[in-house]
């Protein structure tokens, strides 16, 4: 069956119905009938998207799913819960059939998203492993560059105390070089350990970020 | 979702048939979720399952006695609501009559702590530039280099802390969280299904199917949908309601092939079209299970497709070499089974031309 002609009747039938409901006494034989002819309605939209289901590449044109919700909504106001569930499921159903289809229609760009989506993800991941390489690196290197600069400064520190007390003018020379080569090792640590922290700290705020 | 970097465009829960054996990676993405990357390593002919639960790192909280309720400083209304809050610490107080809930920032011990680090380090580095100035190094500069290193680590400190008020900040602004419908929420899926359940086991169908229908309808992203489907489905196939019970079963299997369910649906479909002697498409059906439910064996399948197929040859004799092809299958890949002799007698019975 063509999709305008099961749209003719499922309007027939959606207007069928919702007239008789309006018109009619709720006698038995037109409960009866009314019945019947709901019945048919759903059998025969229910055979037909039965075939778009199964048939491969087969689409339910939009117009129809608005066709099967009047036809729900008729269904719905009547006396009938049976035929209003069944009514339900079909339109569920169909409505499932449709969002599937608009997404094969979608599915380029879907792809495009997802590949973009998950490459800016990968994108994002390297870029917080090497910002916390970075921050622990420099994190590691200020750490030692502070103690050396502590130990070095110890060090010139005790020679110049030795410089002092030697009696030797061969030994105070020795002193005061080592002393001097302590004491710029201290600095240079001090500095190290500077450029080290100023680095660590953007390295931390970026890698913070989730 | 992404199988070794190539997007696919179906949702999840997805049947992969054909995958070559081997490390196969797998990047589940959800917008308002964390993606979640899983590996599965697939033998030959492996049958595997991966459930990835994309909600893993929330919580959902309910507040049904409180009037209103203050969240990161937002009003929020906190009756028939649910909250879907990521994890973490979490301040709770009264403020007047409405309950504040405030996030915690998770590095907010180490602000704490850092306010009394750094009046300590600054304080060391004073009196080692008060020791500089009473006893002057030598050397270029004014101060000594333990009194520089000392700066450093004060202005490291005072750096780390700064990062961290700043941190904080960003974490209140981009604290995100949901609110929906109570009545959307997974217990209420549970006790509709559960209710259903009790229904159906009490032979009440209709109402039964009242039940299931509101899970399907009203709770999509559920777990209990697809059961709920598949109920419904079942329910239609015992009524009689066969072009209905094809259409829930098909949408079962062509969106929501779970593992318990999809072999259970593909065998009632092959049942579906049998009983409508359609069966080009029952035996269609019973090619596409999977056998991931343990219910099924390949042999009891086989032997139903010898069963579906000598029915076709009674209708159609033209059948009868895909039967005897069918029979012969059986025979050579369970020689051992305890029904072996039976479809080597049959297969006898039809090379000689029998009925």
């Amino acid at each position: 069956m063509k999709a305008p002609v099961l749209v003719l009747c499922l309007l027939l039938a959606a207007g069928g119905i919702a007239g008789a409901q309006e018109m009619a006494p709720p006698a038995a034989a037109t409960d009866k009938a009314a019945y019947a002819l709901m019945q048919d309605t759903l059998l025969e939209a229910e055979k037909w998207i039965l075939e778009m289901f199964i048939q491969p590449g087969s689409n339910i044109p939009i117009v129809v799913l608005r066709e099967m919700e009047r036809l729900d909504d008729a269904m719905q106001e009547s006396y009938f819960r049976d035929l209003a569930q069944r009514s339900g499921m079909l339109l569920f159903l169909t409505r499932e059939q449709v969002r599937r289809q608009e997404q094969r229609f979608r599915a380029a760009e879907l792809s495009a998203n997802l590949s973009r989506e998950s490459s800016a993800d990968r994108r994002q991941a390297r870029r917080r492993r090497t910002t916390a390489t970075l921050f622990w690196a420099s994190l590691g290197t200020a750490l030692v560059s502070f103690a050396g600069s502590y130990g070095c400064w110890y060090a010139a520190e005790r020679l110049d105390q030795r410089y002092l007390t030697t009696s030797s003018p061969e030994q105070a020379a020795l002193f005061k070089a080592w002393s001097k080569v302590f004491s710029g090792a201290s600095y240079a640590g001090a500095g190290i350990g500077a450029v080290s922290v100023t680095l660590a700290l953007p390295a931390l705020s970026r890698m913070r970020t989730r | 979702m992404l199988h070794n970097g190539t997007p696919l465009t179906v949702e999840t829960p997805l049947l992969l048939r054909d995958l070559a054996p081997g490390r196969h990676s797998f990047e589940v993405r959800k917008e308002g979720y964390a993606t979640r990357i899983v590996s599965v390593e697939l033998a030959a002919g492996e049958i595997k399952f991966e459930a990835v639960d994309l909600t893993d790192g929330t919580f959902q909280p309910v507040f049904p006695n409180e009037p209103g309720l203050l969240l990161a400083g937002k009003p929020e209304a906190a009756a028939a609501v649910i909250f879907q809050l990521p994890e973490g610490d979490y301040r709770v107080r009264r403020d007047g009559d409405r309950l504040r809930v405030e996030p915690r920032y998770p590095l907010q011990g180490a602000i704490t702590g850092l306010n009394i680090s750094l009046p300590l380090a600054l304080a060391f580095s004073g009196v080692l530039t008060l020791y500089d100035v009473l006893r002057p190094p030598e050397g270029p500069l004014p101060l000594s280099a333990t009194t520089l290193s000392a700066y450093g680590i004060t202005a490291g400190l005072a750096g780390f802390d700064l990062v961290l008020h700043v941190k904080r900040r960003s974490f209140r602004k981009g604290f995100s969280y949901a609110v929906r419908p109570m009545q959307e929420s997974p217990h209420v899926a549970r006790e509709l299904y559960e209710k259903a359940e009790a229904l159906l086991a009490q032979d009440r169908r209709e109402e039964a199917l009242h039940f299931y229908g509101l899970v399907v309808h009203e709770h999509k992203d559920s777990i209990y949908m697809p059961q709920a489907l598949f109920k419904t489905a079942k329910i239609h196939f015992l009524t009689g309601d066969d072009t209905l019970s094809l259409l829930e079963f098909q949408l079962l299997v062509n969106r929501y092939p779970l593992p318990e369910l999809y072999d259970k649906a593909e065998k009632t479909l092959a049942d579906l079209y049998a009983r409508q002697g359609a069966y080009p498409e029952s035996l269609a059906h019973l090619g596409s299970m999977v056998f991931a439910d343990r219910l099924y064996s390949p042999e009891e399948i086989g032997r139903y497709r010898c069963e579906l197929l000598e029915q076709w040859a009674t209708e159609d004799p033209s059948r009868l070499s895909e039967l005897l092809e069918a029979y012969r299958g059986l025979v050579e890949r369970y020689p051992d089974s305890p029904g072996a002799a039976e479809y080597r007698k049959r297969l006898d019975e039809l090379k000689a031309g029998g009925q």
